[in-house]
């Protein structure tokens, strides 16, 4: 056999089944004409196995699988058919309990309900206190620090800037003067002569020529007098740059000769200007001491005002005054000051440097800084010495050395790395007449200190502010809610264990502190605010407590606490739900199931006649429980979506009404019309439930919505006695078509009518309280375990 | 126990690998304590155990009818693994031991509580799902799970009425088989 023919079996096989005797017979003809024999030959073989009855019994009924199945030995297969609803069945509640996990009461804080209402507390005025008190102190917090490190900022821009402008003005005037004063001294007759007497000799220069030789000496006289400094040199060149004469070295002068911009300052001084020399290192045997030379070169001009030669004279103790004023500035204002030549290289000895040079925090000798340094920044920090001289070449300039080398005269207070990779502000100027610059700087910590100080006082009174104002929130909380609790009506209960949820609440166990009664507490979900759920709450309380019929659960109190919250308290109701009783013995006998409906008929009839209707009548609204008298003792509750009959204004249909219900036990009219209901509804679901009672089943069933609208509106439910598989008295099944009629019309109309009908045919069908005892007495929790193991946690479903 | 709730309230078949996973183990342990011992395996029924799982497991206010049917079809399927492979194992070291003459009752096709019964079942499951895998499907889920056949219906998807049309044929079937069989049985036994 393959699939395909199981498939074509299987179409056969559901065809036959559906048949009666007498046309499955003629079917079954056909089959053997139609079809191969093998074919024939299984579905026959199939049907004789096949049982319609037991097929359907195996099939679903829930308690010949569900439970403990003690039959021992199957030789002893039961020859007698006993009606499978009262089987010899071991329940559930015999199972070893260490399976089932116990819920733990001790973990529920019997406040639990104030702990959630504490955080819930905590939380609101957190929030407040958050608005009202930190954040207008934390804004203005914010803007005045915000005012403060600008003014700060701004102040130490202008302080670098006015120093860095004074020297900038201190050194123009310096170069400026000593400008003119060598001008003057080179305009000196004696030395005029001789060097114009040299320019017409126009011989090669050679130290040993005797005109060379005077020249030297008288210009050499001449300019020492005037200038009193013994150590001076100067050295002459002629228009085309070939020295005249000097009295340099020959090292020296050739060193000087070969130097790579001295030919750009001849020209420079042969179109009159007078420029600047230096300072420049001069090597050479003859170094007397490690200064840089500096000087000034100035022309020299024939009767017809031509320039026929350039003149250079330095060491005058020029950069000797010059470095000075840099070292005064620098420590008067506890700076670092120094100048800087086009090239980047620092000129005078910044006192800085030598500091950090004899610290071995610079890469270079204290000797290597004046005239050598190139201000190039480093990377960072330089610590120790390390081998950097070369590379220092290759690295690129320093923020300020690129800016004022390109002629800028500007400031920048962001910090950035000076030429020992310190961080540092800065401002520096330009001074385009002697193409020298002039930079001021100043570690960027000590600029700042002051306002760092100021940042780090705001951020600490900014935590503790926050602090004080979270601990004062908490303790705020604490005191408004004890106080709170104090006067919450809830508080008076101690809760034990939540035991269901429902739609709209949630129920727990609880106890009266004082009155030690228990009690089941029906709280509304917290943050439902909505006024028509608080509405809906109202209702139900209301009406379940005008209802006094004890098979109607009893309300103890109701109400609402300060924060909204809706709470009902009632009895709390022991036993199983019909649903459970469904659970455990399947299908019920059928005197029980009269006598059970009865008692709810009871309920279900005096809330009609205080014209409300329950409209959520269902096995898992009724609670079952044992009697010592009565037997069976029955208990409806959860009106959860009780209306009057009559509705008032203020009891506004819900929106949700109709899925609120459990759309099972539903009335059809529900479904198209919502406010046609009536007391025949709940008839209907009263129906039901005694058809769920009798089979075991839910009338209705499908897997969606849509489906099972559709078949509570138009079919009819399957036959009683089918599901139970054993011939079912007509009078009784009659009871239930009559109240699950589609059309309200052809139901009973009142609750009493069903009861008068269900009273006239109850003597057939016997239940005593012997009989619910024995079946409690099987079924039911064992006393001792009624406590922990609660029954009743579909009570809120 | 949470994420149980959640797949089961999510309904979402996807997480029936994780689901299953869940329960593999809470259902062995569950299983292991019958299986031990003899006199206790006679009462096993594993339904129950489901059942018992189900109420360990789960918090039931959050799980809607549907998530509980497929736990519970979920379960059908552990348990029939748990029970075979126990049976299994058992009968392989027991082969050759005592040969109970099996007795086809017309109320009960087979007894969970035996292990040959265990055995055949899966053998024949086995072969049914080959013909035929939803037919197969629902007598697990029936004998394994307990589900009614409503139950099963809304667990597979598909209407009540061919769920019974399934089951009658299927149990017809396994029960033809197992007469095969036992008929077979008794002519080696006899050789």
């Amino acid at each position: 056999m393959d699939p395909d023919q199981y498939r074509q079996l299987r179409l056969l096989f559901v065809e036959a089944e559906a048949l009666e005797k007498d046309a499955r017979h003629l079917f079954l003809q056909e089959v053997a004409q139609q079809y191969s024999d093998d074919i024939y030959q299984e579905l026959m073989s199939l049907l004789s196995e096949h049982d319609p009855v037991h097929a359907m019994d195996e099939g679903s009924n829930p308690s010949s699988l569900r439970y403990i199945v003690s039959r021992g030995d199957p030789n002893e297969s039961d020859t007698q058919r006993a009606p499978l609803s009262e089987p010899t069945l071991t329940p559930i509640s015999d199972l070893p309990k260490a399976e089932i996990t116990p819920l733990d009461p001790s973990k529920l804080a019997s406040n639990f309900l104030l702990k959630s209402q504490t955080r819930k507390s905590l939380r609101r005025n957190n929030a407040w206190l958050w608005v009202t008190a930190l954040l207008p102190t934390a804004l203005i917090g914010w803007t005045t620090y915000y005012q403060v490190n600008s003014t700060m900022k701004q102040a130490v821009r202008d302080e670098m800037r006015g120093v860095s402008d004074s020297v900038s003005h201190a050194a123009r005037r310096f170069l400026s003067d000593k400008s003119h004063l060598v001008e003057s001294w080179t305009r000196e007759p004696a030395i005029q002569s001789q060097i114009l007497k040299l320019v017409d000799a126009k011989i090669e220069f050679n130290s040993d020529a005797p005109e060379v030789a005077e020249a030297r000496n008288v210009i050499t006289n001449n300019l020492e007098r005037l200038s009193g400094a013994s150590a001076l040199r100067f050295a002459v060149w002629g228009n085309n740059s070939q020295l005249l004469t000097t009295n340099y070295s020959r090292i020296a002068s050739k060193y000087i000769q070969r130097e790579r911009d001295m030919q750009i300052l001849l020209d420079r001084a042969s179109q009159g200007e007078v420029v600047i020399f230096g300072p420049l290192r001069i090597l050479g045997p003859e170094v007397e001491s490690n200064d840089p030379d500096m000087g000034v070169i100035t022309s020299v001009r024939d009767e017809n005002d031509n320039v026929v030669a350039t003149i250079l004279v330095t060491k005058i103790g020029m950069y000797q005054e010059f470095s000075r004023m840099f070292f005064d500035i620098a420590n008067a204002g506890n700076m670092d000051a120094y100048a800087i030549d086009q090239a980047g290289t620092m000129l005078t000895e910044s006192p800085r440097a030598a500091t950090l040079a004899s610290t071995q925090r610079l890469d270079v000798t204290v000797e290597e800084i004046a005239a050598s340094l190139r201000v190039s920044d480093p990377g960072d920090v330089i610590r120790g010495s390390g081998p950097f001289t070369n590379s220092r070449n290759l690295l690129p300039l320093t923020k300020a050395a690129k800016s004022v080398t390109g002629g800028r005269s500007d400031g920048e207070i962001q910090p950035y790395r000076n030429y020992a990779g310190i961080e540092v502000v800065g401002s520096w100027r330009w001074n385009s007449d002697s193409r020298i610059g002039i930079i001021v700087e100043r570690p960027a910590s000590q600029a700042f200190a002051t306002v760092r100080i100021v940042q780090a006082s705001f951020i600490l009174l900014g935590s503790l502010l926050f602090l004080s104002v979270t601990i004062a929130a908490a303790f705020l909380a604490r005191a408004t809610v004890a106080e709170r609790a104090a006067v919450h009506p809830l508080s008076r209960y101690e809760v034990i264990e939540e035991v269901g949820a429902g739609g709209m609440g949630i129920v727990y166990r609880a106890k009266h502190r004082s009155l030690g009664r228990e009690t089941a507490l029906k709280v509304m979900i917290g943050g439902t605010q909505k006024k028509e759920e608080q509405l809906r709450f109202d209702r139900e309380a209301r009406l379940a407590a005008s209802l006094s019929n004890p098979h109607s659960v009893t309300i103890y109190d109701y109400g609402r606490s300060e924060d909204g919250e809706s709470y009902c308290v009632m009895e709390f109701l022991k036993g199983l739900t019909l649903h459970e009783i469904v659970e455990r013995s399947g299908c019920q006998p059928l005197g029980r199931v009269l006598f059970i409906l009865r008692q709810v008929c009871e309920a279900v009839d005096e809330a009609h006649q205080k014209r409300l209707l329950h409209l959520d009548i269902k096995p898992q609204n009724i609670m079952l429980s044992l009697d010592q008298a009565v037997g069976d003792w029955a208990v409806l509750f959860d009106y959860g979506l009780s209306k009057p009959i009559a509705p008032t204004l203020d009891y506004y249909r819900n929106p949700i009404a109709r899925w609120s219900g459990t759309p099972m036990y539903m009335a059809p009219e529900r479904f198209h019309h919502l406010d046609q209901v009536d007391q025949r509804s709940d008839i209907y679901s009263l129906g039901c439930v005694g058809y769920y009672l009798a089979t075991g089943a839910t009338p209705f069933f499908d897997t969606d919505a849509e489906s099972l609208f559709a078949l509570i509106m138009n079919q009819q439910p399957i036959n009683l006695a089918t599901r139970r598989g054993e011939q079912v008295p007509r009078e009784f099944t009659n009871l239930f078509i009559k109240c699950m009629a589609k059309n309200p019309n052809d139901r009973f109309q009142t609750v009493k009518d069903f009861v008068l009908a269900i009273e006239t045919i109850q003597s057939n069908f016997r239940w005593t309280p012997n009989d619910s005892r024995a079946w409690w007495l099987q079924y039911g929790n064992s006393r001792k375990d009624e406590d922990i193991e609660s029954p009743t946690k579909n009570q809120g479903s | 126990m949470k994420s149980s709730s959640k797949i089961l309230g999510g309904g979402d078949k996807q997480h029936t690998n994780r689901l299953f996973t869940l329960m593999y183990d809470d259902l062995s342990r569950l299983a292991s304590k019958y299986l031990q011992h003899e006199p206790k395996r006679s009462r096993l029924s594993s339904a129950s155990l489901v059942h018992q799982a189900y109420v360990k497991m789960v918090d039931q206010s959050k799980v809607s009818w549907k998530g509980k049917t497929h736990f519970f079809a979920v379960g059908a399927t552990i348990m029939r693994r748990i029970l075979v492979d126990h049976a299994r194992k058992v009968q392989s070291l027991k082969r050759g031991g005592d040969w109970k003459q099996r007795q086809l009752s017309d109320e009960c096709t087979f007894h969970l509580n035996r292990d040959e019964d265990i055995v055949a079942l899966d053998d024949l499951l086995n072969q049914l799902a080959r013909l035929d895998p939803r037919q197969a499907k629902i007598v697990e889920l029936r004998f394994f799970g307990g589900l009614t056949m409503l139950e099963i219906a809304s667990e597979l998807g598909v209407g009540l009425r061919t769920i019974e049309q399934d089951w009658s044929m299927a149990r017809a079937w396994i029960r033809r088989e197992l007469k095969k069989e036992t008929s077979q049985e008794n002519i080696d036994q006899q050789t």
